[in-house]
């Protein structure tokens, strides 16, 4: 009986090395294939003239969709950033989702709204909307107000009022830079079969930040919060550029991504029963486009950046990870037809196997790894030199994909101008591996027991205000 | 199994953890490259800032001189270095960029006896590469190099393809209407109003090579219908008639919605079947675009169709009907159906607020 126990115990111990090697060896090759994507990608990017295409068309009208639940605190600063945009044509389209806080009132101070008909062009069903506002002083700027329905449910009630062949839906939160949209609608002028695109996400803590704009780009002084700055890099310019060299883009951040109207309003919009609403939607064009046999691109482009405060306390980060984690596993068993299914094609058989045994059940297996390793340890069935040389290759492998994260952005978007800056952030990339990652998995374990127990909810993200940002 | 499980005392057990302890050593190896990696292309975007400060005090006011008195290309010319010859063709190119008529036909000599380092980069392996090189020459090197200009339409890669199309559009005009308009269907991935921009940007004088397409069964239907928007967009009243035929006998959607907005521009009352034709269009982007036009060319006798559309299936063909009955001189209709049950209504009171603010 005993020694059953240990036999499994040691299949498991080659399971979690399985998972390790194949999780990093993902990791590894994502960030090579990002390397040679961004490095061709920053030539390419000296060819694009803004200021022309600014001037001589061609670029499509493009409404942003913000939905807006209790943020007085950052909302107009917002609003203004987004008018401030440089784009020949878009409309804002505010979605007040029953905020109980002073949101709408705020909006209406501080931009002459006046009520107005408006009818939706959409028919995807949403909590009703009470009223539509247009601002008199900025004839572009439009707020819905809706009894509340949750943040998929204000995105709907957006696009069913969007009347341009594409929407932006971004966080109420996201300071967008100012030619974002000229750099992120790139990919759909190229390429008609685009049908969505994800810039990048930064993190706006530590950064100075005034009229809207982020003015100097700053490290936070929030451990948490630079944890969260190397995590960003890595998950965007490694992951998210590696994974759209393989034509395999399963997500596009609901913080700022760029969608064709007209598909997803076909596809049904974004779904009402999940805390993961943009992957979700994003899995579910790639199954309508793929099982229609239609055509299309979901792509990332990494120069158009949005600006996004992130938590900088273990409990508020935690309740993030934990929903990002059940947003995670519920669009990946939703949409579970499609894993190891060649009819998907690449997706089917990479990029959702590697999310599904990888992200979803990873950690899971990656707790269970060190339990069982400790118990291994303890019953002096293994050499802790072992032990501890397994976990110093892990270790050092994670430093090399935080470090390569760092190497990446030099070598593209140069962001953190001081080299101060450059030695913290590979202090952060070193530090990290020693807790942070650990909290995470910590996190993303209780994520995935509450999304199978059926626990939702979304938690609460005490905003500070941009002007507060700077260091 | 005992001294399996226990990874310890046998060979098995110190071949893995070699493996471990060099693979440690190559992380860390790897870490300290990268770490000096960062650092090195730190340092070389230093240096490079610090080059073109320094250029930029060296050129900079030169140039605004050369500006201001061509005659003093020569000293500018004698301030670049053959080293900075390329350099000194991207220092002048954000210029050209934003300048038009005399200064950028100075930029433009000013660049001349650099050009020709350029060239060989249009052959270049990397895509990135090819499409400065153009677009450098495309911006900097007209009319002189529009042989080689015109070459990169034909280029492996549509991105360089349309930078030089677009360059030759925007530089040229109708000079380049023949071999621009012929080159479109090789962009067909590209989405149309990038297109329509192209080609609209070769100004009126391009219209008989445009019309030349339009009316061309050869060519694809989607290039078709980039030249009906294109004569949209430039006003080309001399289209009208043969547009209005066309909307008879074609059955693409995307050509025969292009032709009907090319009429709501340039038709007249005579052209109006035409868009009657298509109201009830499978497609509703064909028959919103059917009653658009309508509404323009129409009369009082096509009220009583368009208020039937007001009921359509799909909201956009109901907004258009709306402004369509408006404009056709349907106002009380509208007015007397804001007030009824119909669903509608706020549609209603949408389009009458609407109208009487354009």
């Amino acid at each position: 009986m005993k020694e059953g126990l240990w036999v499994v115990l040691f299949f498991f111990n080659g399971l979690v090395i399985l998972y390790f090697l194949l999780l990093n060896g993902f990791y590894l090759a994502t960030s090579l294939f990002a390397f040679g994507s961004l490095k061709r990608y920053a030539v390419r990017l000296k060819t694009l003239d803004l200021e022309r295409f600014l001037r001589t068309g061609g670029a499509p009208p493009i409404t942003l969709v913000s939905p807006a639940f209790n943020e007085e605190a950052t909302l107009e600063e917002a609003v203004r950033s987004l008018l401030s945009l440089n784009y020949p044509e878009f409309e804002v389209l505010i979605c007040n989702d029953g905020s109980t806080d002073r949101t709408l009132q705020v909006l209406a101070e501080a931009f002459n709204l006046e009520p107005v008909e408006r009818v939706p062009m959409g028919d995807i069903p949403t909590a009703p909307v009470r009223r539509v506002y247009r601002s008199r002083r900025y004839p572009n700027l439009w707020v819905l107000d809706k009894e509340n329905g949750g943040k998929a449910d204000a995105l709907n009630a957006g696009i069913n009022f969007c009347r341009t062949a594409f929407f932006c839906a971004m966080d109420a939160d996201t300071v967008l830079e100012r030619d974002a949209l000229l750099r992120i609608v790139r990919p759909f002028l190229e390429d008609s079969g685009t049908v969505a695109a994800g810039g990048i996400i930064r993190v706006v803590n530590g950064c100075k930040v005034r009229k809207g704009q982020v003015e100097e780009v700053g490290l936070p002084r929030n451990l948490l919060a630079r944890f969260q700055v190397l995590e960003y890099l890595r998950a965007f310019l490694a992951g998210r550029m590696g994974w759209d060299a393989l034509d395999s883009t399963l997500i596009v951040s609901g913080a700022f991504g760029i969608f064709d109207r007209a598909l997803v309003v076909s596809a049904g919009g974004y779904s009402t029963d999940t805390v993961g609403e943009d992957m979700e939607l994003v899995v579910r064009l790639h199954r309508y486009c793929r099982e229609r046999g239609t055509p299309y691109r979901i792509g990332f482009v990494p120069d158009p950046v949005a600006w996004t405060e992130c938590p900088e306390t273990v409990k508020v980060l935690g309740r993030q990870r934990d929903r990002w984690q059940r947003g995670l596993i519920e669009s990946l068993l939703r949409h579970r037809v499609m894993l190891l299914n060649p009819r998907y094609g690449r997706l089917g058989l990479l990029a959702f196997p590697y999310f599904f045994f990888l992200e979803m059940l990873g950690p899971l297996v990656e707790s269970f790894g060190y339990l069982a390793f400790l118990a291994t340890l303890l019953a002096g069935r293994a050499s802790a030199v072992y032990v501890a040389a397994f976990l110093g290759v892990a270790f050092a492998l994670g430093m090399v994909l935080s470090l390569s994260a760092v190497c990446l952005e030099e070598l593209t978007f140069r962001r953190y101008p001081r080299k101060r800056e450059l030695i913290l952030l590979f202090f952060v990339g070193v530090l990290e591996n020693l807790g942070y990652r650990q909290l995470n998995t910590y996190w993303r374990v209780k994520g995935t027991l509450s999304s199978l127990l059926g626990k939702g909810g979304w938690g609460v993200m005490a905003r500070k205000g941009f002007e507060s940002s700077g260091p | 199994m005992e001294r399996m499980l226990a990874f310890t005392g046998t060979p098995f057990s110190d071949r893995v953890l070699l493996i471990l302890v060099l693979l440690i050593l190559v992380f860390l190896a790897l870490a300290l490259l990268l770490v000096g990696l960062t650092f090195l292309l730190r340092l070389r975007t230093e240096r490079d800032a610090r080059l073109w400060a320094r250029l930029q005090s060296e050129w900079g006011p030169l140039l605004l001189e050369v500006l201001d008195d061509p005659d003093r290309l020569g000293v500018l010319w004698g301030r670049v270095r053959e080293e900075d010859h390329l350099l000194f063709l991207e220092f002048i190119l954000p210029y050209a960029q934003r300048m038009g008529g005399r200064e950028l036909d100075t930029l433009r000599g000013a660049a001349e006896p650099f050009l020709p380092e350029v060239l060989h980069h249009l052959h270049h392996r990397q895509v990135g590469t090819r499409a400065r090189a153009v677009q450098i020459l495309g911006t900097l090197g007209l009319p002189g190099f529009v042989p080689e200009v015109k070459a990169a339409i034909q280029d492996p890669s549509p991105f360089v393809a349309a930078i030089a199309a677009r360059l030759l559009a925007h530089g040229l005009g109708a000079e380049v209407a023949p071999d621009l308009c012929r080159s479109l269907s090789r962009f067909k991935a590209f989405r149309i109003w990038y297109l329509v921009d192209m080609v609209t940007a070769m100004g009126p004088d391009a219209i008989p090579v445009i019309r030349e397409n339009l009316l061309s069964l050869d060519m694809p239907t989607r290039t078709r219908a980039v030249a009906a928007h294109a004569l949209a967009a430039l006003r080309d009243l001399g289209s009208a008639d043969f547009a209005s035929e066309l909307a008879l006998e074609e059955d693409d959607p995307e050509l025969v919605a292009a032709l009907l907005q090319l009429l709501s521009q340039v038709g007249t009352a005579k052209h109006a079947a035409a868009a009657r034709v298509h109201l009830d269009a499978e497609e509703f982007f064909v028959k919103a675009a059917a009653i658009r036009t309508l509404a323009e060319l129409g009369g009082e006798e096509d009220l009583p169709t368009l208020i039937e559309k007001l009921t359509d299936a799909s909201a956009w063909v109901r907004m258009a009907a709306a402004r369509g009955v408006y404009r056709l001189g349907g106002k009380g209709v509208l007015l007397a159906l804001t007030g009824s049950r119909d669903p509608a209504a706020p549609l209603f009171r949408q389009v009458l607020a609407e109208e009487a603010g354009r």
